[in-house]
């Protein structure tokens, strides 16, 4: 199915539980150039919304205009009943968005500990500890590492130190823009299976831009296809076959679409 | 070998003047990214409203300090939350906000010259207190109160920095301010302070500075900024500790090479560590560089 | 008023040589030399001492009697050295434009100390003085400065045809590649290390030149002429006038350094002796503020650069945004078509591969 961006979301999609977040019609860009354009994401409480699309094709930018590192050109971002499109992103995650970048996703000199700490600055202090007790028993490997400064540790451990920092002030939704680029297969394996998974089964909202699909529609329940800065697809993750989605729907444009 | 230790005690003296300056400009640095050189003059103001103070009412003269420190922070404050926010916005480059901070800087020497018509002041006011000897080492009362100042400040910030949540906040910030923004941490407040801290700083430095030089105008702030610059460059930016290691290096060699060689390049011996340390230190790697530097006002 | 109007015209093409130098390493290059002035006082003194001959109650080093114009060489060349000894140090690709700014202000701080306290070198903070005037004797001193005019004038045409040569050749672009995205530069082939320390040779000879210009006509020369002010005023030139443009840089020095520096000594004095000085600079200052704020790109902007349409290559449009230099440029490039992977329109494929393949961000 092709599409040019731009329809009810309602009149197509099989009904989906109330969304927790509904973004619609999203521009956003850089320096006045939109490189997203008129697309539109949702997610229930309990979804794992995968974002999967080639190179450029908009995925981070996209997620930067939901947690509001970006400002919006055009469109709404309605989280848990209210327009956030133009609030600070401070505000957003004291509203229960959860974000773990693609780079500069730890406090590099500062230690495991202190990146929780930060991740948890809101709480008070007794809930910080607690917090950061529980998040050791969910996460045992982050157990030996709290007294090391994040930089000296390997991408897993930082990665995994990213997404338990976020993981502190329990938020809503949890995005993850694609955790697992420059990890080894089995860390990114174990990230996506285990953590990614165990946050989706406990009822976590989770949103997921990846491009390791094979990796991440096992663990997606729904997925949303993003190619030059367009939504071409949007359908439950059982619908999509791993292997044939990148040659149905990356290389294949719609010739007399409207740019 | 009796010079040398002396000197080296003359060097911990110069080092905890430059220290307290050099700290202040560190934590500024860190944060917002600006190489602010008003900073100098900033040292000015708070030495020279500190003797006004002490010269008219002739109270106790570390009530001069106290004032130095306060109007350091005032100045701070108005070009840190009036002036800087404003280009910031506009989208300023980085070394358009360094000349940005040149230009100003010039303004307001040229404005306390236009007031006091270019005088200079001798702060002589402050006792020196007894002259301690400790073997070659000479030092004075109010030298040994002022590396007494000097450590309690280090020890203040470094609680602060590492002990409670607003300090570790403030590393956060200077490291990843966007990712610090996503945590909720309160990003204006966290300026806020850092400009009142740095401002305190400075005009304490100012003050503590003129007690090894005796006299100061208008002018002094640039004699006052390149220690400082230069301890706070060969420190790690945002490092207070590592500002405080860096003046005990510069403090040494100036003071080493002026027992040795004579006054006249004891400035570059300063200056000459600093090369050194920065040519032998492993470069930043190119992707460090290209990353984009953003400004955090 | 003759005389006067003579001494103008030889001042300005003094400092126009001087803004040039700050245009092609700033501008240009992107190498913040904010101890300008030094290199202009090494030209000066160099010049002085190798013409004044030894001796006369003042200590300094190199005290030859040399035929004219071999002290003028000797200074530009001495002050090339000395760019090249302390560039090699302070400007390393490894440090920060705004460290390696830093530094340079701090390297102009220490050598105006070290000048002026060790007598040794060129006789402290008296400085030197006597030094002879060229062919004076062959004029009349109302004809003399017109003479000298003359001479400063020709020598800044000179230099004019190679700064401009030099800055529309593939150096020139080299250099704003260079300052534009220092890796990006690297990463096709540029040794920008190289290129660096060759703009600031050149350019320092070119300070040289106008130190040694100032020195010939004024015959004294003293650290109270050459503090961190100074520098200033060359800068301020380049920032009112057009930064990155030859052309602008003469307006700013007829504006900055001849009309704002010398205009005041014919208004009355205002308040105490003094006064007037000081409020000159905070004028200034407030000036170039007020530039960086609201007109970055001076009066007379950068030139674009057009590449031809139908140039081999193919490629459609090499433009700098010329309009405001200290912005965010954008590098628009769009790829020769046998280049797309996606068949899409290409306004849409320059949109997605402007954002990632980065351009010419500008990062100071």
């Amino acid at each position: 199915m092709r599409y040019n961006g731009t329809r009810e979301v309602s009149e197509v999609m099989p009904a989906r539980t109330a969304p927790l977040l509904a973004a619609q019609a999203v521009t956003a860009g850089y320096n006045g150039l939109p490189v997203v354009r008129e697309v539109g994401v949702q997610v229930g409480p309990g979804e794992t919304v995968l974002v999967i699309g080639p190179n450029g094709a908009g995925k981070s930018t996209l997620v930067k205009a939901i947690t509001g590192d970006l400002p919006l050109m055009s469109g709404s971002i309605v989280f848990r009943g209210d327009e956030v499109g133009r609030l600070p992103a401070d505000v957003r995650a004291a509203r229960g968005i959860g974000y773990v970048p693609q780079l500069n996703d730890v406090f590099p000199t500062l230690t495991v500990l202190e990146n929780l700490e930060m991740g948890g600055y809101r709480l008070r202090t007794k809930a910080v500890r607690a917090r950061i007790d529980e998040l050791c028993e969910q996460f045992p490997q982050l157990v030996p590492l709290r007294r090391r400064q994040a930089r000296t540790l390997s991408g897993g451990e930082r990665k995994l130190v990213a997404i338990a920092r976020a993981l502190m002030p329990q938020p809503e939704l949890l995005i993850l823009d694609e955790p697992t680029a420059n990890l080894s297969p089995q860390v990114a394996n174990r990230i996506t299976s285990e953590v990614i998974a165990g946050i989706a089964a406990s009822g976590g909202a989770v949103l997921l831009i990846e491009q390791r699909v094979t990796l991440a529609l096992p663990v997606a329940s729904w997925v949303n296809i993003l190619v030059a800065g367009r939504s071409r697809h949007d359908a439950p993750a059982h619908t999509l076959d791993a292997e044939k989605i990148a040659a149905e729907f990356f290389f294949n444009h719609n010739e007399d679409e409207v740019v | 070998m009796h010079t040398l230790i002396q000197a080296i005690g003359f060097g911990i003296v110069t080092a905890s003047l430059i220290a307290i300056g050099a700290m202040g400009f560190t934590l500024q640095f860190g944060l917002t990214n600006i190489l602010n050189l008003t900073y100098g003059v900033v040292m000015t103001l708070g030495a020279m409203l500190g003797y006004l103070v002490d010269s008219v009412s002739g109270v106790n003269p570390w009530i001069g300090v106290i004032t130095g420190g306060v109007a350091g922070i005032a100045a701070t404050l108005v070009i840190g939350k009036g002036i800087f926010p404003f280009f910031v916005r506009r989208g300023i480059g980085l070394l358009q906000v360094v000349m940005l901070t040149l230009g100003l800087s010039l303004v307001i020497q040229y404005t306390i010259a236009a007031i006091d018509h270019g005088n200079f002041y001798q702060l002589s006011f402050f006792p020196t207190g007894p002259t301690y000897h400790f073997g070659p080492i000479v030092i004075t009362g109010t030298e040994l109160i002022f590396i007494g100042i000097a450590a309690f400040l280090y020890l203040s910030i470094a609680g602060l920095l590492h002990l409670t949540r607003l300090g570790k906040a403030l590393r956060a910030m200077s490291v990843e301010p966007g990712l610090a923004r996503s945590c909720g941490i309160p990003t204006r407040r966290i300026v806020n302070v850092t400009w009142i801290l740095s401002g305190m700083l400075a005009g304490i430095a100012g003050i503590a500075y003129v007690i090894n030089t005796n006299t100061v105008d208008s002018y002094s702030g640039n004699d006052f900024i390149a220690p400082v610059l230069a301890a706070a460059i060969l420190g790690q930016s945002g490092s207070p500790g590592g500002a405080v290691v860096a003046s005990l290096l510069v403090g040494c060699a100036t003071e080493i090479v002026s027992a040795y060689g004579g006054s006249a390049y004891s400035t570059v011996a300063g200056f000459g560590v600093l090369l050194i340390v920065l040519l032998a230190r492993p470069g930043n790697v190119m992707s460090e560089l290209t990353k984009k530097i953003e400004f955090t006002v | 008023m003759q005389i006067y109007i003579a001494t103008l015209v030889i001042y300005c093409g003094i400092d126009v040589l001087g803004a040039w130098s700050v245009n092609l390493q700033f501008a240009y290059a992107g190498v913040p030399n904010f101890a300008f002035i030094v290199f202009v006082a090494v030209g000066a003194y160099v010049n002085g001492t190798t013409s004044l001959g030894p001796g006369q109650g003042q200590t300094y080093i190199l005290g030859y009697h040399l035929p004219f114009p071999l002290p003028l060489i000797a200074g530009m060349v001495a002050a090339g050295f000395v760019s090249l000894v302390i560039g090699v140090f302070t400007l390393r690709s490894s440090l920060r434009r705004d460290y390696q700014a830093a530094i340079m202000f701090i390297v102009g701080v220490i050598a105006l100390a070290v000048v002026s306290t060790d007598t040794r070198i060129w006789n402290g903070s008296n400085g030197i003085a006597g030094i002879p005037q060229p062919f004076s004797n062959s004029f009349a001193p109302n004809t003399y400065n017109w003479v000298y005019g003359a001479w400063v004038w020709a020598i800044c045409l000179v230099c004019y045809f190679v700064v401009e040569h030099l800055c529309r050749s593939g150096w020139g672009r080299g250099l704003r590649a260079m300052r534009d995205n220092e890796a990006a530069a690297g990463s096709i082939g540029l040794n920008t290390s190289f290129l660096r320390i060759q703009v600031f040779v050149i350019g320092g000879m070119i300070a040289g030149l106008s130190g040694g210009l100032l020195v010939d006509f004024i015959g004294a020369w003293s650290p109270s002429a050459w503090g961190y002010a100074e520098t200033f005023v060359f800068f301020a030139a380049i920032i009112v006038g057009g930064p990155e443009n030859n052309r602008g840089a003469i307006v700013g020095t007829i504006l900055i350094p001849i009309i704002f520096t010398e205009l005041p000594s014919f208004l009355p004095e205002i308040g105490y002796v003094g006064l007037k000085e000081s409020l000159e600079w905070i004028i200034i200052g407030l000036i170039w503020v007020g530039f960086i704020g609201f007109r970055p790109q001076g009066i007379l902007p950068a030139r674009r650069l057009k590449v031809d349409r139908d140039s081999t290559t193919g490629w459609r449009k090499l433009a700098g945004v010329g309009g405001n230099p200290f912005r965010e440029r954008r590098l628009l490039v769009t790829p020769p078509p046998s280049l797309t992977v996606e068949t899409s329109a290409p306004e849409t494929s320059a949109v997605a591969t402007g954002g990632r393949a980065g351009g010419a961000r500008d990062d100071g």
